[in-house]
């Protein structure tokens, strides 16, 4: 077992990396397409979803200390099943890395750096994510300290930017189609929001002095991450209106070409995506720590000793998508149907067995 | 902490390189050519036309004995394609430097072009990445090129009139200004239909002194993405009054009880639309307009100390708006039978449901017949820097 250790708030601060990641520049128009008006609601309800479902993670690592969900679901579920669900994860979560690798390359590409090689941008930050990996999860978390503020800042300006621009009629009519848009944009939020918790089930062992306090720092790094998301799909639909953001691919960057600062400053998008690339890095940086330390903890191997090969594999995974429309697809089809029901076996399976095991347990030592 | 820092020092340094060199995309602003303003029209030979306005900075402010070109600081060019984009890359057959749309301002659409429809080529504006959503838009009477090569003696840089125009508009209200990305918006969605502000060259002008060569007049509105007709200033007025986007202007009108015409400069308008079916099933607008202006003008003697007075100018100046309302209701609600004033979203978001399963589908044949209530209150705050009107042989 690895001796590195991150405090409460590297905890919170890669909690909040992790759910902004590069979804802040997607999940406008996911939602839009799902819950349309409904979407500002559709997003609190699934990340309050994913939020609690973090809580019965961080619950099986508070009984598990020092154990990452890959090593207790073997006690919980027995060797085969729990490797077999280490498996599983390890591949849904490798499919959303190779994903993002893409995403961080495809959009420079979007932006204008058309004849640049996709593999240059998408290379260049598997790069830098295995030599920070190399250093460990403390490097990363520190890193993620000082990455996450321009970050947030950039979205803060950015929306208080255009915020001049919002109209109030884009966002009417809400709550008016009943139930059912908020629930179809609630699951995508919600499937969106649980790529979460398989870091939260690796971390929960890397924190220093893990007691209870880690539900209060999981729960602002949601609260952060979901606000930030949320702000920038007010302020889309607020601007561009639902049928906008649906047709966009990434109603933000669209957002960030028609930010006009005292007339003259304008064209501030390149600056802001050299910000997102942060994201992108963050983003990539995460999930491969996630899926490598899956697949190390399956083999029984150091990640270190794999983590070059791991990232060269996925860069060339990345670039098998024949297209952007492709990227977006399998987004999609991944989160939900290969993270929403791998995660929600920790509520549906491991809690309850966990619970079950513990009162035996009691009875039997009475 | 050494490795830390260096770490992050990398990362800086690697993400602001990316954004200077640009990588293979790298290109020097000397072999771009500066699009200032385009425009589109029905081509002769292919289907679209597309002229380019390029700003020579080398030209520009090259006045006799400065340093520089002495050549006009434009050069506009035309090229045709299927599509507009070919047609952009058609004009790099006789362009040297590559045309750059990052800093174009607006784009002018041709009469012709516009009846025909403007989504195919307004598609290009909002996928591309060098161009904007919010840049102005303009339908020209005749051929949108014909603008680009108006060179008005009051710009040394001609590729600002266009910008120019959209700064004056909103202090004049005579038109309703359009950018890119609201008119896809518009044309696209079942609640509004689009409209944009109208410029033409004109040789001379009985109107004006010098001649300005080119001009805003009129306001034009379409069906869709299609050109149906135009708006006069009155009626362009009216509509703006309605989609609260008023911000200054002057409205004249005669005094009740006098031959007076009285001035007045609006510096605050407000306005609400709302949708209501009455008891009778019977779809019903109320547009409230609420306005502040200060008397700016008068050609006569009104005693503004006069109480009576100074409610009777308001009582004049909110029936002027209802006039200038009631005739753009006429020309686009009964005449053109399209939905500029967006009473469509009003009763999507009073009834959405409703809207969804039966207006919308009806709402061309519904629209023409709705019932408009107009209610306008205007206030005229002061009379700027005098109290009183000059009064010949008042004095004693």
């Amino acid at each position: 077992m690895t001796s590195e250790k991150i405090s409460h708030r590297q905890f919170s601060i890669l909690i909040t990396a992790t759910i902004i990641n590069t979804v802040f520049l997607t999940l406008p128009r996911r939602i839009a397409i799902a819950a349309e008006w409904d979407s500002p609601f559709a997003l609190l309800l699934g990340y309050f979803g994913a939020w609690l479902v973090g809580v019965f993670v961080i619950w099986l690592g508070l009984k598990h200390p020092g154990e990452t969900f890959v090593s207790y679901s073997k006690k919980l579920l027995g060797p085969y099943l729990g490797w077999l669900f280490g498996l599983v994860t390890l591949l849904a979560v490798t499919y959303i890395n190779i994903l993002d690798i893409r995403f961080a390359g495809a959009t420079y590409i979007v932006a204008g750096y058309t004849e640049t090689p996709i593999i240059i941008f998408s290379g260049a930050t598997v790069l830098l994510a295995v030599w920070m990996l190399k250093e460990g999860i403390e490097a990363l978390a520190r890193v993620a300290e000082i990455l996450i503020v321009p970050l947030i800042l950039s979205i803060v300006l950015v929306s208080l930017a255009v915020s001049p621009k919002v109209e109030l009629n884009n966002l009417l009519p809400v709550l008016s189609f009943g139930i059912e848009p908020i629930i179809r944009g609630a699951a995508m939020a919600f499937a969106t929001g649980l790529e979460h918790v398989f870091f939260v089930g690796l971390l929960t062992a890397r924190i220093q002095e893990l007691d209870t306090g880690a539900y209060k720092y999981h729960a602002l790094g949601i609260f952060w991450g979901m606000m930030m998301i949320l702000v920038l799909l007010v302020v889309t639909i607020g601007v561009f209106s639902v049928d906008d953001v649906k047709r966009f691919w990434l109603p933000p960057f669209q957002l960030a070409k028609i930010v006009e600062i005292a007339v003259f400053l304008t064209g501030i998008e390149i600056l802001l995506l050299a910000i997102w690339t942060v994201a992108s890095l963050l983003d990539v940086v995460i999930f491969l720590y996630v899926s490598v330390s899956i697949l190390s903890q399956l083999l029984n191997i150091k990640y270190r000793d794999i983590i070059l090969a791991w990232g060269y594999l996925l860069v060339s995974l990345a670039m098998a998508p024949r297209d952007n429309h492709q990227v977006e697809q399998e987004f999609v089809m991944t989160t939900m149907y290969g993270i929403l029901p791998a995660a929600l076996v920790f509520p549906i399976i491991l809690f309850p067995i966990k619970v079950i095991k513990d009162r035996l347990k009691k009875k039997t030592a009475t | 902490m050494h490795r830390f820092m260096a770490a992050c020092l990398l990362i800086i340094m690697l993400v602001i390189s990316a954004g200077l060199s640009g990588c293979w995309d790298l290109e020097e602003i000397e072999d771009l050519a500066l699009v200032a303003n385009v425009a589109f029209d029905l081509g002769e030979f292919k289907k679209y036309r597309m002229t380019v306005q390029i700003v020579l900075p080398e030209n520009l402010g090259a006045g006799a004995g400065a340093e520089g070109g002495v050549g006009p600081p434009i050069f506009v060019t035309f090229a045709e394609g299927q599509t507009a984009f070919e047609a952009i890359q058609k004009l790099q057959e006789h362009l040297p430097k590559r045309a750059f749309f990052g800093n174009t301002t607006a784009v002018m659409v041709g009469e012709d072009l516009a009846r025909e429809g403007l989504l195919p080529i307004l598609n290009l504006l909002e996928k591309d990445n060098e161009f904007r959503r919010n840049k102005d838009l303009f339908l020209s009477l005749g051929q949108g090129g014909e603008i680009l090569e108006a060179q008005p003696e009051i710009l040394a840089n001609p590729g600002k009139l266009p910008i120019g125009f959209a700064r004056v508009l909103p202090r004049i209200s005579t038109t309703v200004p359009q950018t890119i990305g609201d008119f896809i918006s518009q044309s696209t969605s079942a609640t509004i239909e689009p409209v944009m502000p109208v410029v033409k060259r004109i040789e001379a002008e009985p109107e004006v002194g010098d001649n300005p060569e080119v001009r805003v007049a009129k306001t034009a509105v379409f069906k869709r993405d299609k050109l149906i007709g135009t708006l006069d200033e009155k009626e362009s007025r009216g509509l703006l009054w309605v989609l609260g986007k008023i911000q200054k202007g002057v409205i004249s009108f005669t005094a009740a009880n006098s031959s007076e015409v009285v001035s007045i400069e609006v510096t605050r308008a407000h306005s609400a639309v709302n949708a209501k079916i009455n008891d009778t099933g019977e779809l019903v607008i109320n547009i409230f307009v609420r306005m502040e202006g200060n008397l700016a003008d008068q050609t006569g003697m009104v005693n503004l100390s006069d109480f009576e007075v100074r409610r009777s100018i308001e009582a004049s100046l909110a029936e002027t708006i209802k006039d200038e309302i009631r005739s753009a209701l006429n020309k686009a609600q009964k005449e053109l039978k399209s939905d500029v004033f967006g009473f469509g979203g009003a009763f999507f978001r009073a009834y959405p449901r409703l809207w969804r399963d039966t207006l919308e589908k009806r709402w061309d044949e519904l629209y023409p017949f709705i019932s408009v209530n107009i209610d306008v209150k205007a206030y005229v705050r002061r009379s700027n820097l005098t109290l009183e009107a000059t009064e010949p042989g008042g004095g004693s």
